[in-house]
């Protein structure tokens, strides 16, 4: 009896087409420049040593973007300065710094840290007064989180103190903002 | 039907203190020492006539802020006489101190206790003696010396 | 038979939607303690009279410092033994003989106190360090023989914002 082994031989042939016909597709990416604010506040309650650096309680501040490059800013309002809400007769704007510390997230599989100088920037010695930082590339999904404080350095010992009036306050506003390059 | 929840929020304010206040209690202390003074007219030196009986020595006043007592000394160096100079020959002579003493032998001290706070007392001192001539006493210079003293008892 | 086949080229196009930057705002609030405080050691005890048995016309009688950084405060004084608001008095222990005094209370060379009970002239906020004032008493001799033994008064010092 005779064995035969069959091949099956299978050709594909891509045929060309007979003709072709575009059909457009659209997609649409939203682009994603933005900063919240997570949780947190800054507060500060300046007390302590002559000379001592009091840090404020911190702010956890979010930033998200897809564009590959972005500068995120930190305005004050009152030119860097704290100042005395209503009430006082004649107290003294108290200058601060602010400073960003990185809490979580990448920028394209790199952390970047030290958003704004470790140890604090004085708002009023700078230009805007702001601070800002470019990033090279797009944060992931969850963003890069910061956590950020003001501090104030109290007076030297031989300098008048801040002036104290109880239920007043010291107060600026920061406007953090976002921008693609 | 909808219902409505109405949520009360109720603000208690508290207020801090408007003021502030701080004490602090301090003994202030000072101290009134001890002060006995005297002072004098007397001259350093008084030259007594020996054809006299008698001499005016001068005035001393005394004053004392103790409570307790506290006596006068008068001390004479020759218990009570004045004594030639180069030789032992004595001249001798009886103290008066104001209203504290009259015609004092000065042989010992004398002393003069007293009590309490005493504004300045002036007393005047005198002395007196036999003359020179019926004590044949030889030429020359006869000297004592008077010391007085306060001090605390 | 022939079989056509179809392939439809497929023209994919994106765009890239600009959404609205989304800002954060941030307050950043500041409370200064409060601080008021009064330090002074216990003044060492000082004569009075001179060896003529005269009263020391003036005695600087010790130091303070107040921490303040209240905008305007103000400091009081009472005596135990003081008989008018200008005069106070110095005890004998175990006795009812008084030494009169005026005092002072300055500030460098500026008087801002010399009456019990009525407050002096308005205090600015000081330095952490403090600021420094001295307490000076005057006498009056009339010739008294004063006794012998320690006279005293207890005073009393508020710094107030009230």
């Amino acid at each position: 009896m005779k064995k035969s082994v069959i091949l099956f031989l299978v050709a594909v042939v891509a045929i060309g087409a007979a003709f072709g016909q575009a059909l457009p597709v659209t997609g649409t990416v939203t682009q994603v420049l933005e900063t919240s604010l997570v949780s947190g506040a800054l507060n500060l309650t300046l007390a302590g040593a002559a000379g001592a650096t009091v840090p404020s309680s911190g702010a956890v501040i979010k930033i998200r973007s897809n564009r590959p490059q972005w500068t995120v800013t930190f305005l004050s309002s009152n030119d860097g300065f704290l100042n005395p809400t209503e009430g006082f007769t004649n107290a003294s704007a108290i200058a601060y710094k602010l400073r960003a510390t990185w809490l979580s997230g990448t920028v394209s599989g790199t952390i970047i840290n030290g958003l704004v100088d470790a140890a604090g920037v004085t708002l009023s010695d700078v230009a805007g007064p702001s601070i800002s930082t470019t990033g090279n590339g797009k944060t992931s999904a969850d963003g890069l989180s910061y956590t950020l404080n003001a501090l104030v350095v109290l007076p030297a010992s031989d300098v008048a103190m801040f002036e104290a009036n109880a239920g007043l306050t010291y107060t600026d506003t920061i406007t953090v903002t976002i921008a693609a390059n | 039907m909808k219902k409505l929840f109405v949520v009360s929020l109720l603000f208690v304010f508290l207020t801090a203190a408007l003021f502030a206040q701080e004490s602090v209690t301090t003994r202030v202390t000072a101290i009134v020492g001890a002060n006995l003074t005297v002072t004098t007219t007397m001259s350093a030196t008084t030259t007594i006539d020996p054809a006299l009986t008698s001499a005016t020595l001068g005035n001393v006043t005394i004053s004392s802020n103790l409570s307790g007592g506290w006596k006068i000394t008068v001390n004479s160096l020759n218990g009570g006489a004045m004594v030639r100079q180069g030789g032992t020959e004595r001249y001798p002579y009886l103290l008066n101190f104001g209203t504290f003493a009259t015609a004092q032998n000065l042989a010992t001290d004398l002393v003069l206790n007293r009590t309490g706070i005493q504004t300045g007392t002036t007393s005047a001192l005198s002395i007196t003696y036999s003359t020179a001539a019926s004590l044949s006493l030889p030429a020359g210079t006869y000297e004592d010396t008077l010391t007085i003293s306060l001090a605390a008892l | 038979m022939k079989k056509y086949f179809v392939i439809a080229l497929l023209l994919i196009s994106l765009s890239v939607l600009h959404s609205e930057d989304k800002n954060s705002v941030l307050q950043v609030v500041a409370r200064v303690s409060p601080l008021l405080s009064l330090s002074m050691g216990t003044p060492e005890a000082f004569d009075i009279i001179d060896s003529n048995n005269n009263l020391i016309s003036t005695r600087m009688v010790g130091n303070f410092s107040v921490v303040s950084n209240y905008k305007a405060w103000k400091m009081l004084v009472d005596s135990t033994y003081k008989t008018s608001a200008s005069i106070g008095r110095l005890k004998l222990d175990d006795s009812e003989t008084y030494i009169p005094y005026t005092f002072a209370i300055k500030a460098g060379e500026i008087t801002i106190l010399s009456e019990f009970n009525i407050a002096s002239l308005i205090q600015p906020i000081t330095t952490a360090a403090g600021a420094s004032y001295s307490l000076h008493f005057y006498f009056s001799d009339d010739d008294t023989i004063w006794p012998q033994g320690i006279y005293r008064d207890t005073l009393v010092l508020t710094v107030t914002t009230d």
